[in-house]
């Protein structure tokens, strides 16, 4: 008995002391640590060399994970925090990739990718990064791969941060035609119809390989919409919306070749119908019974002064 | 001088009866140019919609924290999308809201979205431009193209006539989407098309 209680001590004792992997997780990032990021640049065919990858620290990440962000980020009304959905970090890429080009801003860090199309950063330190979009040009297809953000450390398949990360990134093939397309850029709104708060046009540069091409005006004349033909050669066409409307954020999407600027009302303040209520307009029965009501109404009165004027004839 | 006054009364008489039909047959005659113009209306906004709006491609369900529907303005009015009745060869564009104006012709967005299921489109219009949706089968395909392009499919799961849009006779939550339109002459009473996403 007193060796079986000894035994189940010893076991009780082993445990408490020797720290199991599940405990041994880093639950808080250390933020003095440095960081490698290695970006791999490979498409269905090759590996592709010789690309410039920009990276933008867009934010520092604090030790419990939380962001905070760079003043540069500020101006693009592109905030990273409460951020819920993925298709929502999709589109905010979408919009700064394409203030970025227009802007030609400067990276914090760049790298060409090497004959195995990989671009080693080293050093680095903790935050949440923006990795510019890149193109790969040859004569007969493009390849776009695609803006993405990635937080460094990020976490492996235990859920422990790694401070070692590989990615990468999504990317879409398009065959060079040389044809002529049409491109277009639209205007939306997400404003719950609150058209008196809207401008009477909103200004949009269209830029081709990160060269201003043309300024134009959207308005209610051309319905909040501009096409133009260009070559499909593997050019990259981004447009990015000037003077944001007050009270108003900006998201940029690209579908095709059709460029999306939604301007998004900060407050939203629709108040639903009460269900039940009935709609309402002036309009409260169809025209038929009036018509009906006017045919008998005029049958019966003919038909009455006709009857009148016979009985004073006769 | 009775004679005279009975033969002037019966002349009003039988003036007014022909005015009230000639009254009659113009407003008809309205009714249905207006109805003509109406439906020339819709297809030039369809065709102005489509032009601003980018491929479409199939919609997918996504979490969004931002459930409201985007918009663009066509002609002075904000359109959230197309609502399509493949098998019958309908196609409307729909208003963000209702106002006085549009309401006599295009179908609205009453209230939600179609990104949290949440979406009724009602048409009120003078034409009964919905009338068709009384003869509906079960499972006749419904689709709804946001401005984004994204097109959602649909299956019509049920049709309910009520006297009234009251909350506890139609229960307008338990459908993906759902349509209403009035469709009596002399009353106010709708058409509920409740319809499920496939």
């Amino acid at each position: 008995m007193k060796k079986i209680i000894y035994f189940l001590l010893f076991i009780t004792s082993l445990l408490i002391a020797v720290p199991l992997p599940a405990y041994s997780a880093e639950q808080v990032i250390d933020t003095e640590k440095s960081c490698e990021l290695t970006l791999q640049y490979c498409d269905d065919y090759e590996a592709l060399s010789n690309l410039d990858i920009k990276i933008f620290h867009v934010a520092d990440v604090t030790a419990d994970g939380e962001y905070m962000e760079k003043e540069w980020l500020l101006p693009y009304s592109v905030s990273v925090n409460e951020i819920t959905a993925q298709s929502e970090w999709d589109k905010k890429a979408s919009t700064l990739s394409a203030y970025i080009s227009a802007d030609n801003l400067k990276a914090d860090y760049i790298c060409k990718t090497d004959r195995n199309g990989m671009a080693i950063f080293s050093g680095i330190p903790v935050g949440l990064y923006f990795v510019q979009s890149v193109n790969a040009v040859t004569e007969t297809k493009t390849t776009e791969f695609n803006a993405f953000w990635l937080r460094l450390p990020d976490t492996d398949e235990n859920g422990n941060f790694s401070y070692n990360t590989t990615a990468k990134p999504k990317y879409s093939i398009h065959e060079l035609t040389y044809d002529e397309t049409e491109y277009k850029v639209v205007k939306h709104w997400k404003d719950d119809g609150n058209i008196k708060k809207r401008p009477d046009s909103i200004t949009v540069e269209i830029q081709k390989d990160g060269r201003l091409v043309s300024t134009e005006y959207l308005s209610e004349e051309n319905n909040w919409s501009y096409s133009w033909k260009a070559k499909n050669d593997g050019s990259i066409w981004k447009v990015v919306e000037r003077n944001i409307p007050e009270e108003y954020t900006v998201l940029i999407e690209e579908k095709g070749k059709t460029i999306i600027i939604t301007n998004m009302y900060a407050e939203k303040h629709e108040n639903p119908p009460e269900i039940g209520s009935p709609p309402k307009t002036g309009i409260h029965m169809t025209l038929y019974p009036f018509i009906i009501l006017l045919c008998i109404s005029g049958a019966l009165m003919l038909v009455l002064g006709i009857r009148l004027q016979r009985k004073n004839h006769e | 001088m009775n004679k005279k006054r009975y033969q002037k009364i019966a002349g009003y008489i039988i003036f007014s009866g022909i005015i009230m039909i000639f009254s009659a047959f113009a407003i008809l005659i309205y009714s249905r140019v207006y109805s003509r113009n109406a439906s020339r209306k819709i297809i030039q906004v369809n065709k102005k919609i489509h032009a601003v709006m980018p491929e479409i491609t199939s919609g997918i369900w996504q979490e969004q924290s931002d459930m409201r529907m985007q918009s663009a303005e066509i002609d002075g009015t904000d359109f959230i999308g197309l609502l399509e009745i493949p098998v019958c060869n309908m196609k409307f564009p729909v208003c963000n809201s209702c106002d006085n104006k549009n309401v006599r012709i295009f179908p609205y967005r009453y209230t939600g979205s179609i990104y949290d299921e949440s979406l009724i489109i009602g048409d009120i219009s003078i034409n009964g431009q919905f009338s068709f949706m009384n003869r509906l089968p079960y499972g006749t395909e419904v689709l709804f193209t946001d401005m984004d392009g994204y097109q959602y499919h649909y299956s019509v799961c049920d049709i309910i006539h009520a006297d009234s849009l009251e909350a506890d006779k139609i229960r307008f939550n338990q459908y993906d989407l759902t349509i209403f339109f009035r469709n009596r002459i002399f009353s106010d009473e709708y058409t509920v098309v409740g319809a499920d996403y496939c």
